[in-house]
């Protein structure tokens, strides 16, 4: 009987746990795909705020997580926005 | 039964027919001792015979040898042929594979080394911690009529960003300058440790801009400020602004949207060393570069809140409102205090800021309250709708700046004087009650590079004292001046 109950977990988590997986793989690509529409309406406006709003291209993405941290902070910016804007400045 | 012994009979008589003659032929062949062949000299027509049918037989064999041996010289040709040819088509073959090969390799060495997986080797190569260093340069000339200055200037102000995590990142700022009786001056602007502990709020520990309006902590940079100066009250502390511009101390700041996209709040809060002055018994003393002391009995705090009522959506531009205070202990039980709004307001081309400042020091016995006030307002108007190619990159900018206070501490105030050197331009933004208007053009290269040219018109008023250290009144003037800055400035 434990032996059987053993199998049964054993299959439950071999269907259930890929299914989880690709069910949070999917969640995190529509994330991106909205934290990245939001950044491209924020980003004129609130890099444009008091510089001319520099193009993603000019950094690279690693550089964009560090230089980000910095205007976060600079400009004050919710971390929400701050995410938005990065994920749109790295795809650039 | 007779019939079968008639068929016997027939049968030995036809084998004995068919043997006599073989073995008389067998018997002309073989050699005898006897010498039989001279006995009987005539060769027997059988055996000629014989021999006949076994050269044709030869013949026969031969022919057919000779044509197999035709067959395979001609097999021979063949597949010499085809070996020729087979070696062609399998040269041809491998220079069309090496070709294919080598555009494969191009292509994917291309595709390896384009920008974006460039910089995925090099992200993956250097991990999650990221080193950058950003900031801003600029080259300067500038101008001034009363003084009869004209000179080069230099600035570097590189920014050091360090990320350890995505919650941790320290900063830090340099300034280097050109002085007139040194090779450089370097300064450390800023050294501070971000602590992002959650969406709505940072902790800064370190030295940081003060964090009051506008100006100081968010438009100074030579590529964000559009003029080559600064307006009046918002200088540094130790070239005449009412403020220090930068704290020693811990701050907690963050921001968060109340509404749509775009309707944000931030705020901020700092404590940390008092203010520090180059002659704080005397009314007008200007502040030092920093603040940092062995012995503080007081503390200065600040606090500072924004509000952006517009949403992005709404396409009416970006509008912020905001209040600051910042108020020191200067000297035990006297304070200084300060409060200050800001404005800006932002539509597509056209910006208009404006900010005002007021500071009151409690000098007690010392003298009467050292009160301080300045503002400026500021217009831009980028050109971008002009049909005419790089024309539409000029901003055409405005700038009315005031400072007002009783009495002014210098150095050397007979600098104020002509000749005026060792002033930096204009000795009339010296003077108690300075009053400005600059007009500029900006031409922008790219969004972090930008030309700049300034005429500035300086229009002090009458009134007011200045004194130099010991508090010596100085006699001075108050004439108009003109000074002409253009200056080179880039953000990397």
């Amino acid at each position: 009987m434990k032996r059987i109950s053993s199998i049964l977990l054993i299959i439950v988590l071999a269907v259930v746990i890929p299914v989880a997986a690709a069910n949070a793989a999917e969640e995190a690509k529509a994330e991106h795909k909205r934290l990245y529409r939001l950044g491209a309406r924020l980003w004129p406006t609130y890099c444009g705020q008091c510089h001319k709003a520099r193009p993603g291209a000019e950094f690279s993405p690693g550089q964009w997580d560090t230089i980000m941290m910095h205007m976060r902070s600079r400009a004050n910016f919710s971390g929400e926005n701050a995410r938005a804007m990065l994920e749109y400045l790295r795809a650039r | 039964m007779k019939a079968l012994a008639n068929y016997c009979l027939y049968l030995v008589l036809g084998l004995l027919m068919a043997l006599v003659p073989l073995s008389a032929m067998a018997a002309a062949d073989a050699p005898s001792g006897s010498d039989r062949s001279a006995a009987d000299p005539k060769p027997k027509a059988s055996t000629i015979r014989v021999l006949k049918m076994q050269i044709e037989q030869l013949q026969r064999e031969d022919a057919v040898k000779s044509q197999l041996l035709k067959d395979l010289a001609r097999k021979v040709s063949e597949l010499e042929a085809a070996q020729q040819q087979g070696e062609k088509k399998f040269e041809a073959r491998q220079a069309e594979k090496e070709k294919e090969l080598k555009a494969a390799v191009t292509t994917e060495v291309q595709q390896q080394l384009s920008t974006s997986n460039f910089s995925g080797f090099m992200d993956s190569y250097i991990g999650q911690h990221r080193f950058v260093i950003t900031g801003s340069a600029a080259g300067t000339f500038e101008y001034d009529r009363n003084t009869n200055i004209n000179t080069f200037a230099a600035q570097f102000e590189p920014i050091f960003l360090y990320r350890l995590s995505d919650w941790l990142a320290f900063e830090s700022e340099i300034e280097a300058e050109l002085p007139d009786d040194a090779e450089s001056e370097i300064k450390l602007e800023t050294a501070m440790a971000h602590l992002f502990l959650t969406d709505y709020l940072e902790l800064q520990i370190g030295k940081s801009f003060t964090p009051f309006g506008d100006f100081i902590e968010d438009l100074h940079p030579f590529w964000v400020n559009k003029f080559v100066s600064m307006p009046l009250p918002f200088r540094e502390g130790d070239d005449g602004g009412l403020l220090p511009f930068t704290t020693l101390g811990l701050q907690a700041r963050g921001a968060f949207q109340w509404g749509r996209p775009g309707q944000d709040l931030d705020y901020t809060l700092m404590v940390g060393n008092p203010a520090r002055m180059t002659d704080p018994d005397l009314v007008g003393s200007m502040f030092d570069f920093n603040n940092i002391a062995t012995n503080t009995h007081g503390k200065s705090f600040a606090g500072r809140i924004r509000v952006y009522p517009l949403p992005v959506d709404a396409e009416m531009g970006r509008l912020e409102l905001g209040a600051s205070t910042y108020d020191s202990k200067w000297l035990d039980g006297h304070w200084m205090v300060s409060w200050g709004f800001s404005l800006a307001y932002l539509l597509n081309e056209f910006q208009v800021r404006a900010e005002y400042l007021n500071t009151q020091r409690q000098m007690g016995a010392l003298a009467s309250a050292d009160n301080r006030q300045g503002y400026y307002v500021q217009l831009a108007y980028l050109l971008s709708r002009l049909p005419v190619d790089y024309l539409n990159r000029a901003e055409l900018l405005f700038r009315w700046s005031a400072q007002d206070q009783r009495q002014v501490v210098l150095e050397d105030p007979t600098e104020l004087m002509p000749p005026g050197n060792g002033m930096d331009i204009s000795p009339q933004q010296f003077v108690p009650h300075p009053r400005e208007v600059a007009l500029g053009l900006d031409y922008w290269l790219s969004p972090s590079a930008v030309w700049k040219l300034e005429y500035d018109i300086e229009l002090p008023r009458a009134g007011g004292a200045v004194v130099d250290p010991s508090g010596t009144l100085f006699p001075f003037h108050t004439p108009n001046d003109r000074a002409v800055m253009t200056q080179f400035a880039v953000g990397f």
